[in-house]
């Protein structure tokens, strides 16, 4: 799961960045509005938190631009505005989540995971796919009752297949939420952690479709 | 007063006026006699015709003629009848003019001239005298008139400056009215179309009030802006406290929270007191609710909740609409943070009210418990995450606009606030 930070404090945006990446995400960080409008234009992110009070082009602007080219994912807005007015122009300029600063971290973090789940269809904070669980809240992986130990690579790798289970997902695909906009991608990275995953969850709940990616099923009729 | 200064000049002038023309009357007709007086051969004087004013043939008229000689009568006029005009005076002095009692008691002023006619060495005094009552009569007479045009005069004077106060002061009285108005909230500066002695006047208005709103506003701003400049910090400060362990950490914790509580009540209350100052204003109840509703179906997604709106219809509220989104979030954000699965806001008009109900199906509080949560600084739930403003901001806005705030139980189960707003007129 990769999240876009545009935050123009860099103290919040350090703050946030460290503990979403101990979280299990892929964090990338926009410090004005015309990079992280760029960035969010032109990377798939699965949740960007967007700050309103922006230099250059101001939060709501950048927000309604992404949307107006058809940006569809999910944003959530956290601003020191906290009037309602200011949140009722967020949320119908498009935003799908709004808190107003000061936070509590874990409380960010729930709601960046809500949003996730939310976009990719699930409504418990526990996602399942046969005897493989991933506990999104205490970012916790287990095979039936065994605890997984995974690195942040592959728990990042683990919990994306985990929300798109049952889709077929290309590697480029796997690489753009895995990986950090400054990170070296290399694809052949990826096949050796769905293996080393497989050895940790079971092979067969990774299935490799030649040409077209992965998918991560509980269907193991094959 | 002037008026009448000036009514007591013209009727002394025309005195003056009067005296002299009845003066040279007097002349007039002594000089007839003069010239109607003839010497005959006899040596007496005599008159070859008689003056022709009849008021002289009236007996004791009041007009008068007499020729003297040696003080003794020669002619006289028939209106004498018998009766001497002049006293018999030895000295002979004659005055032109004099005052005299005539017959009748009649006051008199009577000319003299001693006239030595030709051709005779004993002079003749010839006399003439008409009454002074004429004189009297023809002043009154004019001086009724007079009383009579400047009592016209005097009211269509006074009604003249009256209507001039009235026009000439009708643009101040217009100042006046938009003032008001700028203080009802429902016009921010005067006018441009004064007449030219009071646009000055409106101008330097128009600047002062344009300055006032700009200090009220740099105010407004300054405050949010060092509110929302801290908030980073607090957040920041917030966050990195989870690596101070023990009591040392749960202290500093304190404190960070009751300076962010005050940060929000402070703005808060900045931003109210904003709106207070307008008092023109409206706010539509279902499209404010909607907008709400809009945005808590949004943050409230994962709870799935049944927010629902009955009545709202037409009802608009004399409250300032961002002081309504604020009661009006902050009310339905707390029931939603409490319901289990349903809350429900319905309003019905009373009078020149509208009295909303925000009810939800949680659990509700045990009515101690009321009081309370009005009360500075406290939440209905301090674990739960705040947003915005305390339930006292709330009462206290509530208050302003002269409207009701009380809590109770709900049939649903959970809490039942009743809040009573005043409509807006028309």
């Amino acid at each position: 799961m990769r999240v876009l930070i545009v935050e123009d404090d860099p103290g919040i945006a350090r703050q946030i960045e460290v503990t979403l990446r101990e979280a299990g995400y892929a964090i990338d960080l926009a410090f004005d509005g015309e990079e992280g409008h760029f960035l969010g234009d032109t990377e798939p992110y699965d949740v960007i938190i967007l700050d309103l009070g922006l230099p250059g082009i101001g939060g709501l602007n950048v927000l309604e631009r992404w949307r107006n080219d058809g940006r569809t994912m999910p944003v959530l807005i956290l601003s020191a505005r906290d009037t309602w007015r200011e949140k009722v122009t967020g949320l119908r300029t498009g935003a799908d989540d709004y808190l107003a600063k000061p936070f509590e971290m874990d409380e960010l973090i729930a709601r960046v995971e809500a949003l996730v789940r939310r976009d990719a269809g699930h409504g418990s904070p526990i996602l399942k796919c046969g005897g493989v669980k991933l506990d999104t809240t205490s970012q916790k992986a287990f095979l039936g009752n065994t605890l997984l130990t995974l690195t942040a690579m592959e728990y990042r790798l683990l919990s994306y297949l985990m929300h798109h289970q049952e889709k077929v997902i290309s590697k480029t695909e796997l690489t753009e939420h895995i990986y950090e906009y400054n990170d070296d991608r290399d694809s052949n990275i990826i096949e050796v952690m769905i293996s080393r995953l497989r050895n940790k969850i079971g092979a067969d709940y990774i299935k490799t479709y030649r040409g077209r990616g992965y998918q991560l099923t509980a269907d193991d009729d094959e | 007063m002037t008026l009448v200064a000036t009514g007591l000049l013209i009727v002394f002038l025309f005195k003056g006026h009067i005296e002299r023309r009845f003066d040279h009357q007097l002349v007039d007709h002594l000089e007839e006699l003069v010239a109607a007086s003839e010497v005959n051969i006899h040596n007496k004087s005599v008159l070859n015709w008689i003056p022709a004013d009849p008021r002289f043939n009236r007996p004791h008229s009041g007009w008068y003629w007499e020729i003297l000689s040696n003080n003794e009568f020669v002619h006289q006029s028939n209106s004498l009848l018998t009766t001497r005009l002049l006293p018999f005076s030895g000295d002979g002095s004659i005055k032109a003019f004099s005052q005299i009692q005539g017959p009748s008691n009649q006051v008199l002023r009577i000319h003299s001239r001693i006239i030595r006619l030709p051709k005779n060495a004993i002079p003749y005094v010839f006399s003439v005298a008409g009454p002074v009552s004429d004189i009297n009569r023809d002043i009154w007479k004019f001086a009724e008139s007079i009383v009579i045009v400047m009592t016209i005069l005097a009211i269509s004077l006074i009604g003249i400056v009256v209507l001039q106060i009235r026009f000439g002061l009708k643009p101040l009285r217009r100042v006046r009215e938009n003032l008001l108005d700028i203080k009802l909230g429902n016009k921010n500066k005067l006018p441009t179309d004064f007449p030219s002695e009071i646009q000055p006047l409106a101008t330097d208005l128009n600047a002062l009030l344009e300055y006032q709103a700009a200090l009220l506003n740099r105010a407004r701003t300054q405050v949010g802006n060092l509110a929302h400049s801290l908030k980073n910090p607090m957040a920041v400060l917030k966050n990195e406290l989870k690596e101070i362990p023990g009591e040392k950490g749960l202290a500093i914790r304190a404190e960070l929270d009751t300076a962010s509580q005050s940060i929000d009540r402070y703005l808060q209350r900045a931003r109210i007191a904003g709106a207070q100052n307008v008092l023109g204003v409206r706010a539509d109840l279902k499209s404010v609710s909607e907008d709400i509703i809009f945005s808590l179906d949004k943050l409230y997604a994962k709870r799935k909740l049944d927010i629902h709106l009955e009545n709202l219809n037409a009802l608009i509220l004399r409250v300032d609409p961002e002081d309504l989104i604020e009661l009006l979030g902050n009310l339905m954000d707390n029931a939603c943070k409490w319901a289990t699965s349903q809350v429900k806001i319905t309003a019905t008009r009373v009078e020149d009210r509208a009295v909303i109900i925000i009810e939800d199906d949680g659990l509700g509080l045990p009515a101690e418990k009321y009081e309370e949560i009005m009360r500075r600084g406290t939440r209905f739930d301090e674990t739960k995450p705040g947003s915005g403003l305390g339930l006292d901001i709330v009462a206290e806005t509530v208050e302003l606009y002269g409207g009701e705030l009380a809590f109770s139980a709900s049939k649903m189960g959970g809490l039942h606030v009743k809040l009573v707003l005043p409509l807006a007129i028309g």
